[in-house]
This record gives structure tokens, C-alpha cells and sequence, in this order.
């Protein structure tokens, strides 16, 4: 039996289905209608920040273009620059004062001091295509408030000493801008580098002015790097030619890095005048050319980094008796060099450079002689007829320390030796002595200081001891100093300069 | 005799201690960098900012401090428009 209160119970839990659907359903109304609100207001988020990342991608688009059209209009202008610039210039500047001894054979000594002198050199350089440079120099040398005087003036020391030819540089082709004479620009260097193959073996072409001139081993005691093709002790002054030069680095390693084959004139008779005219004067016949050829190989040693060696021939034919005339000269006969070098820098890491070269020369005149005022003169004999072959050889020694301790302090000692015959190719040796051409002894010490990565101090003393006459010149036989009257004994040359090469 | 063993010793001592160290060439070769792909003063530059020195030569901070010495050292003395060699068809 059900109570009462049971039932009232069941009755009102069966009227309250109805009323919680009711109440239920009112509230899912909200719930949707806020849903839907929600989805509004998002579709609209949606769409305001749709129009703000793309009001934002267009300025930042607008700007980066517009910056990226400066900065290729600022290119445009290095760019052009650069292409219009067509040749880089490079400074070299020299200031120097040396101080003269001098002893003759006869007892006298002479002294001449405090001779200042300026050089200044252009290099040039431009990148002319991939497979085409250039390259030059253009150099000014004299002594200070004085133009080619010193070389004429019979007075001079300088003019005194043992056969160097006095001669005004800008009368002799080798010397232009090589020894001091006047304000003039000489152009010691300029050629063309053209690499006409370029596969397994490269070949390239060297043409014109060549860099004949301040090479291995003088870039320890110019503080620089090598400058020339050739060792100094063969072959020093400018020389124009085509050199071929094939590299071997690729097929054989640096070991046997290249070959060299070189021809090139010493003298050009250049015996022609008013070609063209009615008063042309064609005499081709009157005296030969002198040719010249070298033969090169190079590379480095193995397992010796910053080495080389190098094997050298150069040879002469028809040598002029005077080399800076047309009439009254005479071809006095062959030579040739023969040479082996070898060169370390900074070897093993040690702050010590060393080099060595060793040479042979030999000449072979033809007979003829011409008189300058000294008797018959052939080459290197003073006897009409005379074709006996001369030899001569020479060394040059030395080494330079960079102290670690040290970094800005270089000292170095170099020392050469010449036979009674030794001649070789150094007619327009920057070394105003040409103490490479010493048939005899030649002593240097030298400090540099570097003030800065540009420029540098140097002091050295050059002491020569001379055994026979006519160092540096080929015509004329060499005779003992003790057996000649005035002949440069001993001669020595203090000197502090201050170097530039930017 | 004995002098000439001492005079011996110290160089021997003093070349192979030296020849320990490797070159700068040697190392641009490893790292394969031209120094002439710069001018002086932009790998001065670059030197002095190790971060972006390490993005554009990977491999660079491996090198000991004595290395790293030699490598810049021989960047700049083989830099763009640093005194270069002249010599036939180099």
C-alpha cells in the first residue's frame, strides 16, 4: 500500500520533467545564440587581421623594395666605380742617404758623404679580362737637387769606380729609372699576362717591358716580396721580350712548378732614320742585334713550404762593345749564364729566411775589338783576334731573422763572390754599386724596422773588396787590382733609408 | 767536440719545435680560402668578430690560438691589396 506521502512524491517528480525540459531548452537557446555570436565576432577578427597582415605585408613590401632600390642604386655606383677604375695604382716611395769609401790600389783613399737620393715607383695593375692582366711600373730616381749629373761628372766617385759605365740614364735603356738621374717617369716594367691555354698545363704569355729586375734573392733586403722572374745574380735589368711560361703544377705538383722560355733583345741596333723619306738611312747590316733566350724551370722543394728552386740559362748572341750606340760599335762576340738557386722563407716556422745562388758565365768573343780610347777592347780581352773562351763564376749567400721576440725587427747578412771573369746580365741593378757584379768579395749587413705594415727603416753597410778591374762590364780583359795603377781596391757604403710601399 | 754537439742540440731543438707549427698556407689550403678574396682590411674585420668568423670559414674554431695567429697573419700579408709578387705568368 502506497503512503500519501509517496505519492505526492511521484506527482511531483513527474510534473518536473516538463518544467526542466522547459528550462532546459531556454538555456541551450542562449548557449547557441552566444556560440553564434562568438563565430561572428571571430569570422570578423578573421577578416580584420586577413586586412591588417596584408595592409602589413604591402608597406613591408613597399619598403623592402624601395631599400633594395637604394642599395642597387648604391652598387650601381661602386659597381660602376670599379669598372671605370680601370687600373689599380700602387705607391712606392724611397728616400736614402749613403755614405761613400773608397781605396784605390795605389793607396788613396776618397770619401763622399751624405748622398741623398729619392725614388718613387707607380706599379700598376689592372684585370683586363679572366685570362688577361696587365702590369707596370713607372719609376723616378735622383739624387736630391740634381738631375743626371752624377753620372757625367768624371769627378764623381762614383764615375771613378772599376769600369761601371757612366752613362746618364736616360741614355741607356737598361738604366731608365734604375739608377738615379732626373725627374723624369722611366717605365722599368710593363706587360701584358695573356694565358692562351688553359688546361692541364697552362701556357701563358708574358709580353712586352718583362719583371727582369730586383728578383730573388732582393726581396729579403727590400723587406717585400720576390719582384722578378730571375735571380738577381743572372739577370737584373729591364728587359723587353715574350716569355712563355707553361705551368707544370698541376700534372707534376709543385715540386716542378714551371717552365720558362724566354727570348728578348739586350741591344737593338735601331739603325734606321727618316724611314719613309727621301732621307732615309736603312743600315740593318751595319751591326747585328744582340738576341737573347732563357731557358727556366722552377719549383718547390718537397715538403718545404715558402721554398724554390730554379735552374737558369740565358743566353746572349752578338754582344755590343758599347750598348748604347748606333755608330762606332762593333758585335764583339756569344755569352751565356748558367744558374741554380735555391731559397727558404721563414723556414719551419722559425723567423729565418736563407738563399743561395750559384753561377757560370761564359763568354766567347769573335775576334773584333773596337778603341774607345783605351787601346783594342773585345769582349773581355783587350787582344785583336782573341777568341779564347772566358769563365767566370760566382756566388751569393745569405739569410735574414725575424726575431718572434721581435716581430717588427729584421736583420740580415748577405755575401757574394766573383771570378776574374764572371759577367752576367746586371746592367740595371737597383744597387748603385751592382755589388752582384763584384769580381771579388762583397759583404752586407743590414737592419730593417718596420714602422707599420707600409712603410720601414733600414740601415746597412756594404763593404766590396775588389780583386779585378772592370766589374759589370764585358768588354775589356779584367786585370789584377794589386797590378793596376788606381784601380779600386776596397769600397764600402754606409746607408739609412726610409721605405714606402703602399 | 762537445760545443759542436750543444751548438747541435739547440738547433735541431729550435727546427723541430718549429716545424711542429703548421703554415698559414697550409691551413687556408685545408679550410679552402683564398686570401685574396679579401682586401687587408675586411679580414681584419672579420677577425674581430669570432661568431661571424666561424659562418664564413667553417672549421676555423678548431684551430689553436697559435694557428689561428699564423691563418690571419697569412691572410693579410696575401690579402687583395696586399704587395704582390711579380714574376713571368704568375
Amino acid at each position: 500500500m502506497k503512503t500519501p506521502i509517496k505519492k505526492f512524491t511521484q506527482i511531483l517528480f513527474i510534473l518536473s520533467i516538463p518544467t526542466a525540459s522547459l528550462l532546459a531548452a531556454s538555456s541551450n537557446d542562449d548557449v547557441l545564440k552566444r556560440l553564434e555570436n562568438l563565430e561572428n565576432e571571430i569570422a570578423s577578427l578573421k577578416s580584420k587581421n586577413i586586412q591588417l597582415q596584408e595592409k602589413l605585408n604591402k608597406n613591408t613590401s613597399e619598403s623592402m623594395e624601395e631599400e633594395l632600390g637604394t642599395l642597387e642604386d648604391r652598387l650601381d655606383e661602386v659597381e660602376t666605380m670599379v669598372l671605370t677604375d680601370k687600373i689599380d695604382f700602387g705607391l712606392g716611395f724611397r728616400n736614402r742617404v749613403e755614405n761613400y769609401e773608397q781605396k784605390l790600389s795605389d793607396g788613396t783613399k776618397i770619401s763622399d758623404k751624405y748622398n741623398f737620393s729619392s725614388k718613387l715607383w707607380l706599379n700598376m695593375n689592372a684585370d683586363i679580362t679572366e685570362n688577361m692582366s696587365f702590369h707596370g711600373r713607372a719609376t723616378m730616381y735622383k739624387y736630391w737637387s740634381d738631375s743626371d749629373v752624377a753620372f757625367e761628372n768624371s769627378n764623381s766617385i762614383l764615375a771613378s769606380m772599376g769600369g761601371q759605365t757612366q752613362q746618364a740614364p736616360s741614355k741607356y735603356d737598361y738604366k731608365q729609372g734604375r739608377m738615379p738621374g732626373d725627374t723624369a717617369l722611366y717605365i722599368d716594367r710593363a706587360y701584358i699576362d695573356w694565358t692562351v691555354y688553359d688546361g692541364e698545363i697552362p701556357v701563358i704569355l708574358t709580353i712586352g717591358r718583362q719583371p727582369a729586375t730586383d728578383g730573388p734573392s732582393y726581396e729579403f733586403k727590400e723587406n717585400t716580396v720576390r719582384k722578378a722572374t730571375y735571380s738577381a745574380l743572372f739577370l737584373d735589368a729591364p728587359q723587353d721580350g715574350i716569355v712563355m711560361t707553361a705551368k707544370l703544377d698541376k700534372l707534376l705538383g709543385e715540386s716542378l712548378d714551371s717552365f720558362r722560355f724566354g727570348y728578348g733583345k739586350a741591344f737593338q741596333a735601331h739603325d734606321a732614320s727618316y724611314v719613309g723619306s727621301e732621307f732615309s738611312t736603312i743600315s740593318g747590316d751595319a751591326l747585328q742585334d744582340t738576341h737573347m733566350m732563357g731557358l727556366f724551370l722552377e719549383g718547390k722543394i718537397p715538403s718545404v713550404p715558402n721554398s724554390f728552386w730554379m735552374l737558369s740559362y740565358i743566353g746572349g748572341g752578338d754582344m755590343p762593345a758599347n750598348p748604347t750606340a748606333s755608330v762606332g760599335n762593333e758585335n764583339i762576340g756569344d755569352m751565356a749564364v748558367y744558374g741554380v738557386s735555391l731559397q727558404f722563407s721563414n723556414l719551419l716556422s722559425s723567423g729565418v729566411d736563407l738563399f743561395a745562388h750559384y753561377g757560370i758565365s761564359n763568354l766567347t768573343p769573335n775576334g773584333k775589338t773596337i778603341d774607345m780610347g783605351f787601346g783594342p777592347m773585345g769582349l773581355m780581352t783587350n787582344e785583336i783576334g782573341d777568341t779564347d773562351d772566358k769563365n767566370g763564376y760566382a756566388y751569393w749567400v745569405g739569410g735574414r731573422y725575424n726575431p718572434y721576440f721581435l716581430p717588427d725587427l729584421k736583420i740580415g747578412y748577405e755575401y757574394n763572390h766573383g771570378s776574374k771573369n764572371w759577367f752576367s746580365f746586371l746592367f740595371g741593378s737597383n744597387d748603385i754599386v751592382n755589388k752582384l757584379a763584384t769580381r771579388g768579395d762583397a759583404h752586407e749587413i743590414y737592419v730593417v724596422y718596420d714602422i707599420n705594415r707600409y712603410a720601414y727603416i733600414q740601415a746597412g753597410a756594404l763593404m766590396v773588396d775588389y780583386d779585378y778591374t772592370g766589374s759589370g762590364v764585358h768588354v775589356g780583359a779584367p786585370m789584377s787590382v794589386s797590378n793596376s795603377p788606381r784601380a779600386i781596391d776596397t769600397l764600402a757604403n754606409y746607408y739609412l733609408q726610409f721605405s714606402l710601399l703602399y | 767536440m762537445r760545443k759542436k754537439n750543444i751548438l747541435l742540440f739547440f738547433v735541431l731543438t729550435f727546427f723541430s719545435l718549429s716545424a711542429c707549427a703548421k703554415t698559414g698556407e697550409e691551413i687556408a689550403k685545408e679550410l679552402e680560402i683564398s686570401a685574396s678574396s679579401k682586401a687587408i682590411k675586411q679580414w681584419e674585420r672579420l677577425f674581430k668578430k669570432p661568431e661571424r668568423l666561424v659562418k664564413k670559414i667553417p672549421g676555423v674554431d678548431k684551430l689553436t690560438e697559435k694557428e689561428l695567429e699564423v691563418f690571419m697573419e697569412y691572410l693579410i700579408n696575401h690579402a687583395a691589396d696586399s704587395d704582390h709578387p711579380a714574376a713571368a705568368g704568375l
